[in-house]
């Protein structure tokens, strides 16, 4: 029998996290409705998605204080604009033409207005965060937001570090990890700190809580790239491999260049290469046991998870982070 | 003009960013602000952390006004360096506490953004948009 969603094992009503989603821009009198950034951001949410950081964010504040449950889901509401305006970002850098199996915004609109959109999604996500729920400005709300918001710094500068080393092969495991972090794992672990944080739950959790997300993430971000290498054009919507051929050194290909068998053709790849060229080394990387190695790697940072979250096993909520753990790292 | 302040502007912001980013600013912009910032009987902790965040803001939006999307690697850039300094005008602000700051200025970022999908694209526009919202700022909370 097939394993329920997430969100059902965990009792998160994904519906109740759109609502709140599209309320931030509902709610904005100076949107006309029918607008461009109006109808693409409401598009953006009815589209879907995992919403693997509101979630995260709930599990957080179920460490905490359960009457607080509203300032929780706006947290989560934060994390995911931050997440999207990332996205529709990350779209025109990495020249993404699709998201989702739909056309990105930037190939529904243009560059310049999905730039704009993306903003105003961060624009209007601080505006609104900054309030709390009686629609008044909180200085509470406005600092947190703040905080929160202030992550982006650290998502840019994993973002730097895989612009100026595009095909560059010389790019070491720390450095991958590092960025790794900065991109992925950093915000995965602030949105179980910043849950527990919205719920008023006792301080000494929010860096164990913070270390456990930011374990998951790396683990998280680690088999995402591997199934860039293993999965069919299909299943994930895009061709395998589509890191590679952007330019992006991920993990595989690290643990790969270490086969001196399989490195020089690794390292011939550039933007010059052909597409069957590409396709060859790809399908050698799939097949090669660099890929069984890379999920070592990934399955440390699990390790790592599920030993920190034992610290938290005496509280109601570990079941819930345990299920996380299960969907992040199967 | 005070020159003071917009040295340990330039310092306080040097130190947070990465080598290759250089802030989006002209001569005149800095100074009007800067003299803006004297007629108010505010700290001068205060002025600097306005200054700064006002500096952080008008680069975020001139990088992303200066897009070309015929040279992608610039394109990224660009993108980023616009990004990386809409994070760090939250970051600064609420690292020194000017938390009616950063509701003031976000919201006046993201009417910004509102007119530049509408087409506005004029840094003139842009700038004297700032200032009229930095003025009205300090109007409200120089007390």
């Amino acid at each position: 029998m097939a394993r329920a969603a997430l969100p059902e094992r965990l009792g998160i009503d994904l519906a109740a996290i759109d609502a709140i989603l599209e309320s931030v821009v509902e709610s904005d009198e100076e949107l006309p409705r029918g607008s461009i950034v109006y109808e693409s951001i409401i598009d953006l949410i009815r589209a879907g998605g995992k919403r693997l950081r509101p979630i995260m964010v709930i599990v957080g504040g179920r460490f905490g204080d359960a009457s607080q449950a509203g300032k929780v889901m706006r947290t989560a509401a934060l994390f995911e604009y931050i997440h999207m305006a990332s996205l529709i970002h990350d779209d025109i850098i990495d020249n993404s033409d699709t998201r989702r199996g739909r056309p990105a915004l930037h190939v529904k609109t243009n560059v310049r207005t999905a730039l704009h959109v993306a903003n105003y999604m961060m624009a209007r996500i601080v505006e609104w965060s900054s309030m709390n729920e009686r629609r008044e400005i909180s200085e509470e709300d406005a600092y947190r937001c703040a905080e929160i918001a202030g992550i982006v710094t650290e998502l840019c500068l994993g973002e730097f570090k895989q612009l100026d080393t595009k095909f560059n092969f010389s790019l070491t495991m720390e450095e991958y990890l590092d960025k790794t972090r900065r991109k992925t794992a950093l915000l995965m672990a602030e949105c179980l700190k910043h849950g527990a944080k919205a719920a008023k739950a006792p301080e000494d959790l929010y860096e164990l809580l913070h270390e456990v997300g930011e374990a998951l993430g790396m683990a998280f971000q680690i088999r995402d790239d591997l199934l860039d290498f293993t999965r069919s054009k299909e299943s994930i919507g895009k061709p395998a491999g589509a890191d590679l051929r952007n330019g992006n050194i991920t993990l595989p290909v690290i643990v790969a260049l270490r086969d001196p068998e399989l490195a020089p053709h690794i390292l011939r790849l550039g933007t010059h290469s052909s597409d069957e060229e590409m396709e060859r080394v790809i399908h050698r990387i799939a097949a090669s046991r660099a890929i069984d190695d890379a999920r070592e790697i990934a399955l440390a940072y699990a390790t790592k998870a599920r030993e920190t979250m034992l610290a938290l096993r005496a509280h109601p909520a570990y079941r819930d982070l345990e299920v996380l753990a299960d969907h992040f790292l199967d | 003009m005070d020159k003071k302040l917009l040295r340990d502007a330039l310092d306080l912001l040097s130190r947070e960013q990465p080598a290759q980013l250089e802030m989006e600013l002209d001569g005149e912009t800095v100074r009007e602000i800067v003299e803006l910032l004297q007629s108010y009987p505010i700290s001068y902790s205060r002025k600097l952390t306005v200054l700064a965040c006002s500096m952080l803001i008008y680069s975020a939006i001139s990088k992303h006004l200066d897009l070309s999307a015929e040279d992608d690697r610039a394109l990224s850039r660009g993108i980023l360096n616009g990004d990386y300094l809409f994070g760090l005008y939250h970051r600064l602000a609420a690292d020194r506490n000017e938390w009616k700051l950063l509701v003031h200025l976000s919201l006046f970022n993201k009417r910004m953004q509102l007119a530049l999908v509408e087409g506005q694209n004029s840094r003139q526009a842009l700038f004297a948009f700032l200032k009229r919202e930095i003025k009205s700022y300090l109007d409200r909370y120089s007390a």
